[in-house]
């Protein structure tokens, strides 16, 4: 084991406890096809055993549109939480997050977020990584995107925590990281607006295609993401964020994304650190 | 009044920055030059400061020609560095300078030091012969920037990082300022106005400003930044705090920075080191001086490889980028009401002699001394009177703690004595942390952001965490006192490196000369190579020891149990006599009992297995530790007799004192009790003057040297303490 300490209470990390633990949780998130990889993931968090177990999972039962917990469960597994099933079906993106927006994740990702604490990218991208064996691994993704900062924003803070996030993950997995989509409303910091409208409202249109904006040295080129002949499954493209509040963000970005030509088949699934 | 414009030098560059880059060279033809005298002059959009908005960071450097005097017709070259060519242009023209030639400009800031340090090496050594022209200059720059991008490259793949998206880039520029029909070298080097007015004027986005305005809003910039060291993010701040609603100019701050008034260093810098068989690329965060933790990332403020500080992460990120802006202070206060001190209290003979010592350290010549005194020695009130004296001789005064608790509750004790004096308390919530006063309570990491402002600086348990071992606190401080500034270090259990440095058993007289110095320093080296033995010297120059508490007692001296096996004895429930037999008696006799241990998982065991084995007290025995929610209350009830045995880690080892009770330490041969620890734990004991002894008992199951050594202190210090007495007495 490491010897650093604990990333949240500075303890040191390690001991029979936290193997305990990290068995236990290993099995309750996933199946056994996935308790390998899960536990070693678990294994590699720089958290102590208390740590861990106070990391605040989602579990089932959930929407299965937002990914969001629910308490009653009245519909069978298709169950939809109500502020999605308000959407019209086009605009319903599904997403799934690892853990809870509790006030734990919320200390963290302000640490790595606004105070630039890189090296937190380390236990998110984690946490991302299982979720994905959770909810995504037969998904079919082929391409791995993130939603970007405006440039101003970008170069104040120095650093875009969803693309360290993305990145991370994608070399986990071992697939390709595009940026695709560039923003241009820098809209205010999301804890500054109030109520889902006026979020609603900001959201609209504050995304454009990469590759929309004519200068070549922002985009990437887009792979040509289509059904192989024969197969039945539409391949997939992921979009990684790290909270998902009321989903504007991610739908905009979604609804750009579909008006690139060559994703114009794909699905879109998203990914967050954090459901609140 | 004739204003010159300065020419867009980035969006010229730009615009011409292909066959500048490509390398179609670096001298012009007469044609090129015209060109781009034209575009400068018909293209007057006014942009002389590189900093707006929608563009990245621009740092120019340049070289001024100097004329050396003697017979050869040897030109120098000194280089600078600037945010605002314009302003430099103003500066020098009203110095009367020589040339400018303007070499390049980079967005990192650290690239553009390390580029101008190497090159002025290089340039000492004689490279480019006696004649520097800007050709060789150029050629140099992109020498170094291309080496630069090699190691940090290399680093980047020693890091795991794989290939860095961006690398160092230094855009070449082959202007040189005269092209701006702002003054012509001539070949005999003098300058050549071009103009005839007598103030020039600066065009920036803020407005225009002239030689007088400029010098005045410097003034009151420097007024600001003065004593203290800040990251650009933080002078931003502070700004806004204290000139809401005024324009934060850049071209002020470049002004100071060329006075001299203010050092701009980047926030971490970038130096290669020779190494044996490739050169290293080493950052230095250079405000907090660590040189390990720091990251290697991909910056999108400056779009090159950067590296940012983590030790000093939670104060603001320290970048390659980001400007870190150090201002000396060297004014002093004027106090009319004297005596400053308004103490009614008594000292000891023994705290009496201490204070008067110290008093006389600041007004002599060394710049380091450490006060010795035992736990309950009433160290806070030994540094009144040094404080007075340097207070009353216009200094600014610090004093660092290491835990915000601890300013909090000097706070109010020091304003009391101190009425007539601005007492600062700064923590990292605190809301005065941007004033300005004499007397300054800070926690350690606090001190940090200043720079050259403090007469003396007060290093209360400089033994604790986190002074303890941490070079860059050490680095802050030293950093936070004037040139001619001195550090007090008080500690009851000093460490080993700060006695090896102050406690000097072989001191030379006042009246020794610098010779004599140096012999004794030698002596005490030597003595302590082969180890041998001498008795601890109650005071010299640099140290004084206080050994005895304020009621003239001698401490307490625990005694060593060796206990086999208690882990497992514990766990199975069975019982300890060496560990139950001292409790019962202790609770007896209705002391209270400090129960140490060394995890915080045995916390709970101990209690359980306490509560069994003490059934009388079962209710009036609790734990703490420092992931409890309850800590404070316990301990408020421990201090009111409720509870009678805490049980509890090594967080109660300082700060809480309570009358009439006894220590006990399981498991001393733990890691986490070392000899300063255990020193301390002591030091609970014997407190109070109606009762001045009390059991302290080191139970552990191996022999190890931190409980030996720790007596060894403590018998030491009574030693000390006798021996002053008699002394006395004689």
């Amino acid at each position: 084991m490491s010897r650093q300490p604990c990333l949240t209470c500075g303890q040191s990390i390690g001991g029979h406890a936290r193997t305990g633990v990290i068995r236990q949780l290993a099995a309750m998130l996933v199946r056994t096809n996935h308790y390998p990889k899960v536990y070693s993931l678990l294994n590699q968090l720089p958290l102590c055993a208390t740590c861990i177990s106070r990391i605040p999972f989602l579990h089932d039962p959930w929407c299965m549109v937002c990914g969001r917990h629910m308490l009653v469960n009245s519909r069978g597994t298709q169950a939809i939480c109500g502020d999605c099933s308000g959407f019209p079906e086009q605009l319903q993106i599904t997403n799934r997050s690892t853990i809870r927006y509790d006030d734990w994740a919320k200390n963290l990702i302000g640490v790595y977020k606004y105070r630039g604490d890189e090296r937190l990218m380390q236990l998110f991208s984690t946490l991302l990584l299982i979720a994905w064996y959770r909810h995504y691994d037969q998904q079919g993704i082929e391409l791995i995107t993130y939603v970007p900062l405006h440039d101003q924003r970008l170069r104040e803070r120095g650093f875009n925590q969803t693309e360290l996030l993305a990145e991370a993950v994608g070399r986990k997995l071992g697939l390709p990281v595009r940026k695709l989509l560039t923003r241009q409303k820098n809209t205010t910091k999301l804890s500054q607006q109030t109520g889902k409208q006026s979020r609603m409202v900001s959201m609209n249109d504050a995304f454009l295609p990469a590759h929309a904006t004519g200068d070549p040295a922002t985009y990437d080129e887009v792979p040509r993401i289509s059904a192989a002949p024969g197969k039945a499954t539409v391949p997939a493209i992921m979009l990684i964020d790290d909270i998902y509040t009321t989903g504007a963000t991610i739908r905009s970005c979604a609804q750009t994304l579909r008006k690139i030509p060559a994703l114009r088949e794909a699905r879109i699934l998203s990914l967050t650190v954090c459901r609140s | 009044m004739l204003s010159f414009f300065i020419c867009p030098l980035n969006k010229l560059f730009k615009r011409y920055g292909n066959f500048l880059a490509e390398g179609s060279v670096f001298f012009q033809t007469e044609r090129e030059r015209e060109k781009i005298g034209g575009v400068t002059l018909s293209g007057m959009s006014a942009l002389g400061s590189l900093h707006s908005l929608d563009t990245t960071r621009e740092y120019i450097m340049y070289g001024k020609e100097t004329e050396q005097t003697g017979q050869t017709a040897q030109r120098g070259i000194h280089l600078y560095i600037t945010s605002c060519f314009s302003v430099d242009q103003l500066f020098w023209r009203e110095q009367g300078a020589g040339r400018l030639i303007v070499l390049g400009s980079s967005p990192s800031l650290a690239l553009v030091f390390a580029l101008k340090e190497r090159m002025e090496m290089r340039l000492a050594e004689g490279r480019g012969g006696n004649r520097v022209d800007s050709r060789i200059l150029h050629r140099l720059a992109e020498e170094q920037t291309m080496l630069y991008n090699k190691s940090v490259q290399q680093l980047a793949r020693e890091k795991d990082m794989g290939k860095l998206p961006f690398a160092f880039t230094f855009n070449p520029w082959s202007l040189s300022d005269d092209i701006h029909g702002l003054g012509v070298a001539d070949q005999a080097g003098g300058i050549a106005q071009t103009d005839d007015s007598d103030e020039g004027m600066v065009k920036l986005e803020d407005g225009h400003y002239s030689f007088r305005e400029l010098e005045q809003e410097a003034g009151r910039m420097h007024e600001l930044l003065m004593g203290r060291s800040l990251l650009w993010e933080e002078v931003e701040f502070l700004h806004q705090q204290k000139r809401a609603g005024e324009h934060l100019s850049e071209a002020a701050v470049q002004w100071l920075v060329l006075k001299g008034a203010v050092l701009r260093l980047p926030g971490v810098s970038l130096t290669l080191r020779k190494g044996l068989l490739s050169r290293k690329l080493v950052p230095v965060c250079l405000r907090c001086g660590e040189m390990e933790q720091i990251k290697l990332t991909v910056c999108h403020s400056c779009r090159q490889a950067c590296a940012y500080c983590t030790a000093c992460l939670q104060m603001g990120r320290a970048k390659c980028c980001t400007p870190l802006l150090c201002s000396a202070d060297h004014s002093l206060s004027v106090h009319h009401r004297q005596p400053l001190l308004q103490w009614t209290g008594q000292y000891s003979p023994a705290q009496a002699e201490v204070a008067s010592r110290a008093r006389g350290f600041v007004n002599g010549d060394e710049t380091a001394f450490l006060i010795w005194a035992v736990c309950g020695a009433g160290k806070t009130e030994l540094i009144f009177p040094v404080v007075e004296e340097v207070l009353s001789q216009g200094g600014k005064v610090c004093i660092a703690t290491p835990r915000k608790d601890v300013v909090l509750e000097l706070a109010p004790r020091l304003t009391r004595v101190f009425p007539d004096v601005t007492t600062l308390t700064i923590h990292g919530s605190s809301t005065e942390k941007w004033e300005q006063g004499e007397l300054v309570i800070a926690t350690t990491h606090q001190v940090m952001r200043f720079y050259r402002r403090f007469a003396l600086v007060i290093v209360d348990e400089v033994d604790a965490f986190p002074f303890h071992n941490n070079h860059s606190l050490y680095r802050a401080v030293d950093r936070a006192v004037s040139e001619q500034g001195k550090i007090l270090y008080l500690s009851a259990t000093p460490p080993k490196y700060l006695r090896d440095k102050l406690v000097r058993p072989h001191h030379a007289p006042p009246s020794a000369t610098a010779g004599q110095n140096r012999l004794c320093r030698l002596w005490c080296r030597i003595s302590r190579l082969f180890k041998i033995k001498q008795e601890l010297p109650h005071a010299s120059a640099t140290h004084v020891i206080l050994p005895s508490r304020y009621h003239g007692h001698p401490l307490p001296v625990p005694k060593t149990v060796i206990v086999q096996g208690w882990k497992n004895k514990l766990k199975s429930n069975q019982p300890l006599p060496q560990v139950i037999q001292p409790l019962e008696d202790s609770l007896e006799q209705e002391r209270q009992v400090f129960f140490f241990v060394p995890r915080i998982g045995d916390v709970d065991t101990v209690i359980a297995y306490l509560r069994y084995h003490l059934p009388r007290y079962a209710e009036r025995i609790e734990g703490v530790h420092a992931a409890d929610q309850g800590r404070e209350e316990k301990v408020l009830r421990f201090r009111q007799r409720e509870i009678v045995l805490l049980v509890t880690t090594t967080i109660l080892e300082r700060g809480v004192t309570i009358p009439r009770s006894d220590c006990i330490v399981l498991g001393a041969d733990a890691g986490i009790f070392d000899e300063a620890s255990l020193v301390q734990i002591a030091g609970r004991v014997g407190r109070s003057a109606n009762s001045p002894g009390g059991t302290i008992l080191f139970l552990m199951e191996h022999r190890v040297q931190a409980p030996y050594q720790a007596i060894a202190q403590i018998k030491q210090m009574n030693q000390l303490a006798s021996r002053i007495q008699r002394g006395v007495a004689e």
